[in-house]
């Protein structure tokens, strides 16, 4: 949609409704856009790639805004929308226990994402396609919050959890179905479990603080038997 | 990365020791005179099959001991007893020919290919039974159409093979005087029963010459002489299967990195199926065949891309694109 410069457009930023937390808002004749990932200078042609894969592919309305120091991609967004989508749901009566911190559910969308890499890198292109099917109707089946969609579920995979505004708000049965269910699917694609070491290996993206207490988690879950 | 760099030093060797099989065979494989090959020629050819053989053998087992390997270990692990299988069959089968001047359509060393056959059908078929295809119409019209082409050659083949001759017959070792031109054949597109097409040659061969060739050799010869044009006929199909697995698993992950190393697999079963193609046509239907044929470079091909294919995907499952989107 627009590739735009830092004095072309407004950046603001609006309380979170519930968190002490200030999200950014990007204006640009009278549209609101939030932020949805910064890639860092050297990294010009992959924030270009998902812009084109957001705006030609997905038909989002996205914009990119080029800085001397980092790429930002933005989604646009109506403030009131935003402020709704932000409250955090009610537990529904068909999930039990309680909302885990967002930490465990960035580091299980890490995991996801290093499988799905992956399948996309060794197994082709085919299979990756195939792998996002048979994701959406693994979400399904859980009754996951936020991936409705086909474009919601390639975010998922695509953008950076620890970078975007909040992670999907996933209770704890849902975060462990969700370890097992991926794990099943990964060996299914692979044909063994050699992708356990590899995809463990994209947990070091998190501080060791937040590492140990995920790892402390997992351990303790019924996912540990197929991940550890 | 030392381990990296080894495996792109063999693929690299691998690629080179390659084009000089390639050229060692066209260069010299018309080198025969009337006597045959000059020694010099069969003991190369010999030498490079078997360096080519332990060199897969060696590769693939080392990617059976490794845990990043994306197939699973017991795929490689098959994959590399079938070429030790092959390995030590080709022992015999020089063993035969150069060191017994036996002709080496049959000899010990087929018990041992059959071995490496089933070794080779059974880790490849896990490859793809083990994980999910997604294939779509297209690719199993050409997987097909593989399949019944390599059926149909293997049967044109047999087509005319001779009835077995008795024990008591076997060809000697040839003299300098026996024919060394090609007996021209008229390759019946139907499996018909045609006249055998050295009946005379056996007919002119006295009772068998076993002067210096020790008894248990000529017993074994006597034994598996009747599987002769079976075998050959087995080998045809069985090179079929693999040709048809590989191609599957080419094609179920083309554009990724793992289907180039079947991509080269792939291309090994073929120039296996294409030298043992020949190789039946020419114990079939050439008098007094003596392998090193310029074809049968296919047998030592076969092992190099085996190599190739496992040292890619050695590479493929230890360097990756780093699984993460953040970088420092």
């Amino acid at each position: 949609m627009f590739i735009l410069k830092r004095q072309d457009v407004d950046i603001t930023s609006v309380q979170h409704p519930t968190k002490d937390q200030k999200i950014p808002i990007l204006n640009y004749q009278g549209m609101t856009f939030r932020l949805l990932n910064i890639f860092p200078a050297n990294q010009q042609d992959e924030a270009r790639a998902l812009w084109r894969e957001l705006t030609d592919n997905q038909g989002k309305a996205c914009v990119l805004l080029e800085e001397t120091e980092r790429y930002s991609i933005w989604g646009k967004v109506r403030l009131e929308q935003l402020v709704g989508e932000l409250s955090v749901p009610k537990p529904s009566k068909a999930t039990s226990g309680g909302v885990v911190s967002p930490v465990f559910t960035q580091a299980c969308l890490l995991m996801l994402q290093a499988i799905y890499i992956d399948v996309e890198d060794l197994l082709g292109a085919k299979q990756s396609e195939a792998f996002q099917r048979d994701l959406m109707q693994l979400f399904k089946q859980g009754q996951f919050a936020n991936t409705a969609t086909p474009d919601a579920v390639i975010q998922l995979l695509t953008f950076d959890p620890l970078n975007s505004l909040q992670p999907p708000p996933w209770q704890e049965p849902q975060l462990v179905k969700l370890l097992q269910d991926m794990h099943h699917l990964g060996k299914s694609y692979f044909g063994g479990n050699s992708f356990n070491k590899r995809v463990l290996e994209a947990l070091d993206d998190l501080s060791s603080y937040d590492r140990t207490r995920f790892l402390e988690w997992l351990k303790q879950s019924p996912a540990a038997t197929v991940w550890l | 990365m030392k381990k990296s760099s080894l495996t792109l030093f063999a693929i690299q060797f691998e690629i080179l020791f390659g084009f000089f099989t390639l050229l060692f065979f066209l260069l010299f494989s018309s080198s025969a005179t009337g006597q045959g090959y000059p020694i010099w020629y069969s003991r190369g050819t010999t030498i490079l099959e078997l360096f080519a053989f332990f060199l897969a053998m060696i590769l693939c087992l080392r990617n059976a001991f490794s845990s990043m390997i994306v197939s699973s270990r017991k795929v490689w692990l098959g994959i590399g007893l079938g070429m030790l299988c092959y390995f030590v069959g080709n022992i015999f089968f020089a063993y035969w020919e150069l060191g017994l001047k036996r002709e080496p359509d049959v000899s010990p060393g087929d018990l041992f290919y059959i071995l490496s056959y089933l070794f080779l059908m059974v880790s490849m078929g896990l490859a793809v039974f083990e994980r999910r295809l997604n294939l779509e119409g297209w690719q199993y019209g050409v997987i097909g159409a593989v399949g019944a082409m390599g059926v149909v050659v293997a049967i044109v083949l047999s087509a005319g093979d001779q009835p077995a001759a008795p024990a008591a017959q076997l060809n000697p070792f040839h003299t300098p005087k026996a024919i060394a031109a090609p007996v021209p054949v008229k390759t019946p597109l139907l499996p018909v029963q045609v006249a055998p097409s050295f009946a005379p040659l056996v007919a002119q061969a006295a009772a068998p010459v076993t002067t210096g060739v020790p008894g248990w050799v000529v017993a074994i010869e006597g034994f598996l002489d009747p599987f002769k044009g079976l075998l050959g006929f087995l080998y045809l199909i069985a090179d079929t299967v693999l040709l048809i697995i590989a191609t599957t698993l080419f094609l179920a992950f083309w554009g990724g990195r793992f289907a180039q190393s079947w991509r080269m697999i792939a291309a090994a079963t073929f120039c296996l199926y294409i030298a043992d193609a020949w190789f039946k046509f020419a114990t079939t239907r050439l008098p007094n065949y003596q392998s090193g044929g310029l074809l049968e470079v296919g047998w030592v091909l076969s092992a190099i891309l085996f190599g190739l294919g496992a040292a890619l995907e050695y590479r493929a499952s230890h360097q990756r694109r780093a699984s993460s989107r953040r970088r420092a």
